[in-house]
């Protein structure tokens, strides 16, 4: 206890200088930034730590509550302090190491305790009859705590709350999660300071603002570390002999280039955009390296946990030589052993290249090396542009949700479930969130009319039951098995349904998506993790399998893995292709490109950034339109669904569509009126709303997006994993519920929250709407192409094809009978 | 206004409409499948938000099927009910009883485990395991080798219609063997499983309310 008689001032210094000194005992030196951020927090503010990982950010942190904790003349013990919220389960135990060390360096009676969805439920109970003065937890498991009765007593003397890598939550449902918790925890608990840690992200003033709420009660500060990573791109090209591919993405072609870079360090990783290709590499590795065999491993998403930790452990160790892996071991804990890191294909982004990066070479000061393979030619040039961002230090914004009402109805049957709520209090409180400070009180309790009526006025008949009304005026929901079922399914991260691969004989591989699976037929052999595996059936939600004799299999493709270039990268993108357009090229990669583009030159164009290219060509097959707005693939998915719904305007027509992150593709068997559109002016932002309503009609997209806000706000329950819970009854796939709502029901909430989304997300409006206003500016080039160009060969060959037809449903069908015919 | 085609089956001439039913102009028989009256409710009951006013949509369409045919009899081949008794159950009482005119028939299909007594109180409906009437055998779930002309449902048949550059359609339909009639799902809270057409079967599917023959 620091002494009576001393200044609050005074007695800061002391402690401050107590632990300066423990910095010194160690060898370290405090750095500036943990100092400025130790101030702040003792002055009441609240922020954002702004540090890379890896340079004592936990600390900057623990020990702010530490020196607290030691200048105060009654230091608190009891009740729980302090709440650490990680995105990542496989990062607690070493925060907990962490804290603990400075909790017993400093012999403090303070208890650390980790709380997450491996936290067995004595331990649990534990942790609930006595509050641990410390909690390292979750988002879920934050929520599921204020599901419990009595959390305001649980919480009531809590100081600090800590968001450690707020950039991976901020863009995610996770992060709405945050601020909701947050709002209920600023009423309870009034001594509550926020503090965020993030790294670099394009929007970082507004990543404080969604986290510390807009009401600023307390004055918040950006704290900025002067600690600088350098990393150096290096592209693997092909020896002058090969060529590149024009289109395709798997780059095994330069495989063998892997190997002396596998060779010269002692551990790498090799990061795949999706699990498909990690599955194609790995394999491919040991069929031109034997000797790999039992030093290499795989590591994404769908193996088995323990065989993910065996991994983890063993690169932890040194014993592996090289681990193919995905965005599965973008976050985590440090592997010292990784000197190398290389990127197979355009990382999309520039943030996840120079995260990737950061995996190798902890050594401070030193740079980072990642080695960069193209998959095709085009990437390349994807390569220096990455450099380029680097240098310059941009980074891509993480844009944060916002009214997403899902997220809302859960958290508010959460309230319900525990102490309940009364509305006009919670509205107050979730009104000072970012996500929800446009929220109308209307529409708020539109929604919990929703929630507690379950959609319309009751009737005589209807036994609908969800939240009543307590003799105190709060909604609480009394159902035992309703709360039971609500807790289970708390959490905003919803996985495509999975089916556990396992041998016949027993033994985990991992999880597979049913999608996959369906398509297989008994004695069918594909490879997964690693193996080739004969199906033998799907029994009790379980793939069985054997191992197969044979030499090949399919691989499975898994679903959405697929990211499009950020709006940075593309904008760097089309700077450096005006340098080629211009003939400058620079540098090994660009002379490698130049044959490309100069062929490009020849059959059409090579675009600069003042310029639309629009390329013409009839084949065979029928009648292409390539467009290359060089804006990413879902802006390109979205713009050639509009362009396809105008010019059917024109004419009715039946498009097949195709899209990169480079460009897009009408196809149609009848002649496409293009030239006569760009006349009548159809590439424009007006009615931009309506005109995407009307092209997206079969709603296909809102309803893929609808299958997250079902499950998010209890409209379905899917059980939980690994326990048998009976709801075959109330079972009903999403994709039926969005159609009877938006049928019957079309001003449902939850409808127009999918819709939103489509927007938000998947269409990118923002960045479409930019592009428009870019394009006010812009040439347009229309060429008549006799053979497929470079740039649109590899759209041509994208195998995911997105339709619109403007004709009728109907006439289609009956036109499409008549060509079977 | 109900779309329809007339088909032959068992050689009798049959009606089959958009709204999934078929009527046979002989017998005045309406053939309904795949209700599943109360699964909203159960939903409800469990605390899910689905309006409840879909139930009416199910009544008010059989309402306009018996309008327009004017049945003698309405034959349900199963699955009118799903699961557990609660209190959808008395809009049909009351539907039945609305209609006091006509007979209505249920097949009883795997989902209508209600209690016996709640169909006797109902005095114009009969209830069968499976019913040989006029030549055809009525069951819920279609026969694995008939031989007799086996009318049923159960499997709510839906088909996936896919060609050359255009997406995929999925469609209910109606599923026609050379012996066997499988009628789509007739409920609106119920979805379809795709099927995948044999050689000398008929499919007629329903594509935004038209009949669509496509074999």
């Amino acid at each position: 206890m620091a002494d009576k008689k001393l200044t609050k001032v005074q007695r800061e210094k002391n402690a401050i200088s107590y632990v300066e000194h423990w910095f010194e005992e160690k060898g370290w030196k405090a750095h500036a930034f943990q100092k400025k951020t130790w101030k702040h927090y003792l002055k009441g503010n609240e922020g954002i730590v702004n540090a890379p990982t890896g340079s004592g950010k936990t600390y900057s942190l623990g020990f702010a509550m530490l020196i607290e904790y030691l200048s105060s003349t009654k230091p608190q013990n009891h009740g729980l302090q302090m709440i650490w919220i990680t995105p990542l389960r496989a990062l607690s135990i070493e925060i907990k190491q962490s804290l603990e060390r400075i909790i017993q360096d400093f012999d403090i009676p303070w208890q650390v305790a980790v709380r997450n969805g491996d936290t067995s439920t004595s331990d649990r109970q534990k942790q609930r009859r006595a509050a641990p003065q410390i909690l390292i937890t979750t988002p879920e498991s934050l929520h599921l705590l204020l599901a419990s009765k009595g959390y305001t007593n649980y919480f009531k003397h809590l100081k600090l709350f800590v968001v450690d890598e707020w950039h991976e939550l901020i863009g995610s449902k996770r992060g709405v999660q945050i601020e909701l918790g947050l709002s209920r925890l600023r009423t309870i608990c009034p001594k509550l300071r926020t503090w965020g840690i993030s790294a670099t992200i394009g929007n970082l003033e507004e990543a404080m603002q969604v986290l510390l709420g807009h009401a600023e009660t307390r004055k918040q500060v950006l704290i900025k570390s002067n600690i600088k990573k350098k990393v150096k791109v290096i592209p693997i090209l092909p020896s002058e002999s090969e060529k590149l591919p024009w289109g395709g993405h798997l780059g095994i072609k330069l495989a063998k280039q892997i190997l002396p870079i596998l060779e010269k360090s002692t551990s790498t990783l090799i990061f795949t955009n999706t699990r498909s290709q990690a599955e194609i590499w790995y394999s491919h590795l040991l069929d031109i390296q034997p000797d790999l065999a039992g030093i290499i491993a795989m590591h994404h998403g769908s193996i088995a946990k323990e065989t993910r930790a065996w991994v983890e452990q063993a690169l932890h160790e040194g014993m592996l030589k090289a681990v193919v892996c995905t965005s599965s071991l973008d976050l985590g804990v440090d592997f010292r052993p990784v000197e190398t890191v290389v990127q197979i294909g355009s990382p999309k982004g520039i943030a996840r290249f120079m995260q990737r990066a950061g995996r190798s070479n902890h050594s401070p000061g030193k740079q980072s090396e990642i080695y960069f393979l193209p998959t095709n030619a085009l990437e390349l040039i994807e390569c220096s542009a990455l450099q380029d961002s680097i240098n310059q230090n941009q980074m891509e914004a993480r844009l944060p949700y916002q009214l997403s009402l899902d997220v809302l109805t859960q958290y508010l049957i959460t309230l319900g479930v525990s102490e309940g709520f009364d509305p006009k209090q919670t509205y107050e409180e979730i009104q000072k969130t970012y996500a929800y400070k446009a929220l109308t009180l209307e529409e708020f309790m539109d929604l919990v009319q929703f929630i507690v009526t379950g959609g319309e006025a009751l009737s005589g008949y209807d036994e609908y039951k969800k939240l009543v009304k307590s003799k105190e005026g709060k909604y609480v929901l009394e159902n035992r098995r309703q709360a039971m079922r609500h807790r289970l399914g708390i959490g905003t991260i919803v996985s495509d349904v999975v089916l556990q691969v396992k041998f016949q004989k027993g033994g985990m591989i991992g999880s597979i998506e049913e999608y996959f699976v369906s398509k297989l037929k008994r004695g069918d052999t594909f490879q997964f993790a690693g193996r080739l595996l004969e199906f033998i059936r799907i029994k009790d939600l379980q793939v069985q399998v054997k191992l197969s004799n044979k030499k090949e299999g399919v691989v499975p493709s898994w679903q959405g893995s697929r990211m499009p270039l950020s709006s940075q990268m593309s904008s760097v993108l089309r700077k450096k292709i005006t340098q080629l357009a211009n003939n400058e090229f620079k540098g090994k990669e660009d002379q490698f490109l130049m044959p490309l583009f100069e062929l490009q030159r020849e059959r059409s164009k090579i675009p600069t950034e003042n310029e639309l290219l629009i390329e013409k060509l009839k084949t065979r097959d029928g009648y292409h339109v390539f467009i290359y707005p060089f804006e990413g693939r879902l802006v390109h998915e979205g713009l050639a669904t509009l362009l396809a719904h105008r010019i059917g305007q024109i004419k009715p027509l039946s498009f097949s569509l195709s899209y990169n992150d480079y460009g897009f593709e009408l196809y149609s068997d009848q002649e496409i009126p293009i030239d006569e559109a760009i006349n009548q002016g159809v590439l424009h932002d007006e009615d931009l709303f309506n005109d995407m309503v009307n092209s997206i009609n079969s709603g296909e997209l809102a309803k893929r997006k609808f299958r997250d806000i079902a499950a998010i706000s209890g409209l379905v329950f899917k059980g939980y994993p690994g326990k048998n819970i009976k709801t075959k009854h109330i079972q009903a796939s999403s994709s039926l519920i969005f159609d009877v709502l938006e049928d019957n029901n079309p001003n449902n909430p939850l409808i127009r929250q999918a819709y939103d989304e489509v927007f938000q997300f998947e269409l990118e409006e923002i960045r479409l709407r930019t592009f428009f206003n870019r394009l006010k500016t812009m040439d347009i080039v229309i060429k008549q192409l006799d053979k497929y160009s470079p740039l649109s060969f590899p759209i041509m060959v994208e195998r995911i094809r997105g339709s619109l037809s403007t004709e009728k449903l109907i006439d289609r069908i009956k036109r499409l009978q008549e060509i079977n015919d | 206004m109900i779309n329809e085609l007339s088909i032959t089956f068992g050689g009798e001439r049959m009606i089959v409409n958009h709204l999934k039913t078929v009527f046979i102009p002989k017998t005045k028989q309406l053939l309904v499948s795949d209700i599943h009256l109360g699964k909203l409710s159960h939903f409800r009951r469990e605390g899910i938000g689905i309006p409840n006013a879909l139930e009416e949509k199910n009544f008010e369409r059989l309402a306009q099927l018996i309008e327009h045919y004017n049945p003698k009899e309405v034959l349900i081949l199963g699955d009118l009910f799903h699961s557990v008794y609660n209190s959808s159950w008395q809009l049909f009482d009351q539907f039945c009883n609305n209609f006091d005119t006509i007979s209505f028939v249920l097949i009883k299909g795997n989902h209508d485990i209600i209690k016996a007594s709640h169909y006797e109180s109902i005095s114009n409906l009969v209830v069968y395991n499976e019913w040989l009437n006029n030549g055809f055998l009525y069951t819920h779930e279609p026969l694995e080798i008939p031989t007799t002309p086996n009318i049923c449902g159960h499997i709510h048949p839906g088909i996936k219609i896919k060609a050359k550059s255009l997406p995929a359609i999925k469609a209910p339909c109606f599923y026609l063997t050379e012996n066997q009639f499988i009628l789509p799902a007739f409920g609106v809270f119920t979805g379809a499983m795709t099927l995948k057409s044999k050689e000398n079967d008929q499919v007629i599917a329903i594509i935004e309310n038209e009949m669509v023959r496509l074999k």
